[in-house]
């Protein structure tokens, strides 16, 4: 597998258990479809569902960017992966950018939200809905298990680990950065 | 001046005509009310609780913008307009703004048509309505404002709404729904500006309108509900709180009849959620039935279920399954009233 092949991998594993993490999905609350999947409502797509075409904006991404206008009020995951180096021609980077914002309207828990900052602090998170979501993230990825939860190699904060990010004046949200590790990939299928 | 001018003879005894020029300026006018030319509004408070019939004069009916069509000129009796209030013709409200002056003979002001009804909900709890008079309804907004990451709507509304005791509550931030009340989500806006100067004339007694300004802002679903008014109609509040429900006693009708909402299979490794509606011999939706549900397979261990709501979601996380199939049953009294079979499929991701 080659290293862009490795990159895509890491963003495709992260988002599977990002999907997975019962916490970030009731923080990301997705709107349900009875037609669609609860990942199909996370990833959006364009689905055909008994002759209708239904879409779904998505509320986690592995771009760096949210297509269609947001006409709701949501929070938004976008997976990014960077490689700016690789040492000694035998050990590639990757920096795993996770890009979490909200609505600022949502942002604030309170016994009024959903989830109710009740129930978040049944689970031992606290503060607002970005605060836990990041708090949800980091333990799925930095954690003991980080290594069981699923082929994700040996993720580390890195660099400006947590970092504040304000897309517009609409939003409010936090970087989070990670380094993973792994080996110089080279394809060995060479066609001449 | 000549007499043959004045509608009436004038007033010969004293000599001088001015005398029957003030006599007669607003008899006059009233005398046109009785042609043909005038027309019989409703003028309605700000509320519609209170309707009076009155005679005026109707004018600017034939505007050449768009703009101008959706404002006229009113002639009434002196002393009868008021800004903030409605008059009702063409089957319309048409809200007064506008300063009101008279020529001693008749009064003017300044009619703008209505063409949102604007909905909230006090602090009461209580739904308020008021037809909203739009102003600078061009504007150069493209709709949308585009980043590099993020794309959101964009898009302003003015208008008037009376100044009540209603009115005088809202406040910056506070939610409105203005689109179509069958839409899916109705665009919502928030109230960014309430200017009172330039329109309050209620130190003088004429009455006055609120001139506010919204923004686009985003729909939220947890907030902003579709509720059914009293007369039926079903329309969306923003920041909708619902009242407390009176406890109603669950009741299991004889002939019930249920269908079961989900898709026919399940991704391995994913949840779907399941829901039951019931109705009855006629057809008729039926809401307060006590039902429960039940999975019949052979692997009912491997099947993760949580219910919330009277709906069911389901997992299963076992690859080896694939291919397999399950029932999803609703069972009312000990009975079974409706089944799907659901299949096992691979995982999505």
């Amino acid at each position: 597998m080659s290293n862009m092949s490795k990159a895509s991998e890491y963003k495709s594993n992260v988002i599977e258990l990002l999907m997975k993490n019962d916490m970030v999905v009731k923080l990301l609350n997705p709107t349900p479809n009875e037609n669609l999947d609860l990942s199909e409502v996370l990833l959006g797509g364009t689905f055909d569902i008994n002759g209708e075409t239904v879409t779904e904006q998505g509320y986690i991404f592995d771009y760096y960017f949210i297509d269609d206008t947001i006409t709701d009020t949501k929070s938004f995951i976008m997976v990014e992966i960077d490689m700016p180096e690789i040492k000694n021609g035998i050990f590639v980077s990757y920096i795993l950018h996770l890009y979490i914002c909200s609505n600022k309207d949502i942002v604030r828990l309170s016994e009024h939200s959903v989830p109710t900052l009740s129930q978040i602090k049944a689970e031992g998170y606290m503060g607002n809905r970005v605060d836990a979501l990041c708090d949800a993230i980091d333990r799925m990825l930095n954690g003991n298990n980080a290594m069981k939860a699923g082929n994700i190699g040996d993720v580390i904060p890195y660099g400006q680990y947590r970092q504040i990010f304000t897309p517009n004046n609409k939003f409010y949200g936090m970087r989070l950065t990670y380094k993973v590790r792994n080996e110089n990939q080279v394809d060995v299928n060479c066609h001449v | 001046m000549k007499e043959w001018y004045l509608p009436n003879p004038p007033n010969i005894t004293s000599g001088y005509e001015n005398d029957a020029i003030s006599e007669y300026a607003q008899s006059n006018f009233t005398d046109v009310l009785e042609t043909m030319f005038s027309d019989t509004v409703l003028l309605c408070n700000s509320d519609l609780s209170e309707q009076t019939e009155i005679k005026c004069i109707i004018q600017g009916n034939m505007s050449n913008s768009q703009s101008k069509s959706i404002e006229r000129t009113v002639l009434f009796p002196i002393g009868s307009s008021v800004v903030g209030k409605y008059i009702y013709f063409n089957n319309s409200y048409w809200l007064l703004t506008g300063y009101p002056g008279n020529n001693k003979s008749y009064e003017k002001i300044v009619a703008t048509l209505c063409t949102f009804k604007l909905r909230w909900q006090a602090s009461s709890g209580k739904i308020i309505e008021r037809w909203l008079a739009p102003t600078n309804i061009t504007n150069s907004m493209s709709g949308t404002d585009r980043n590099s990451t993020l794309i959101m709507g964009d898009n302003y509304y003015y208008f008037y709404l009376p100044t009540d005791n209603e009115t005088k509550k809202l406040k910056r931030d506070m939610r409105f729904p203005i689109d179509f009340d069958d839409a899916a989500e109705p665009e919502i806006y928030s109230l960014d500006n309430k200017k009172i100067i330039g329109s309050n004339y209620q130190s003088s007694n004429k009455g006055g309108n609120l001139l506010l300004t919204v923004s686009l802002d985003t729909f939220n679903k947890d907030k902003d509900k579709q509720i059914t008014l009293e007369d039926g109609t079903k329309v969306w509040i923003a920041d909708y709180i619902s009242p407390t429900p009176t406890p109603v006693e669950p009741t299991t009708p004889t002939d019930v009849f249920a269908t079961i909402s989900g898709r026919t299979d399940l991704n391995v490794g994913y949840s779907r959620t399941y829901s039951a509606t019931f109705k009855d011999a006629d057809g008729n939706s039926l809401t307060d039935v006590i039902y429960s549900w039940n999975i019949v397979s052979s692997f009912n261990s491997k099947i993760t279920s949580t219910e919330s709501n009277g709906k069911i979601t389901l997992t299963i996380n076992d690859q080896t399954l694939v291919g397999q199939t399950f029932k999803l049953q609703v069972i009312v009294d000990g009975n079974l009233l409706s089944e799907i079979e659901i299949k096992v499929s691979q995982s999505l991701y």
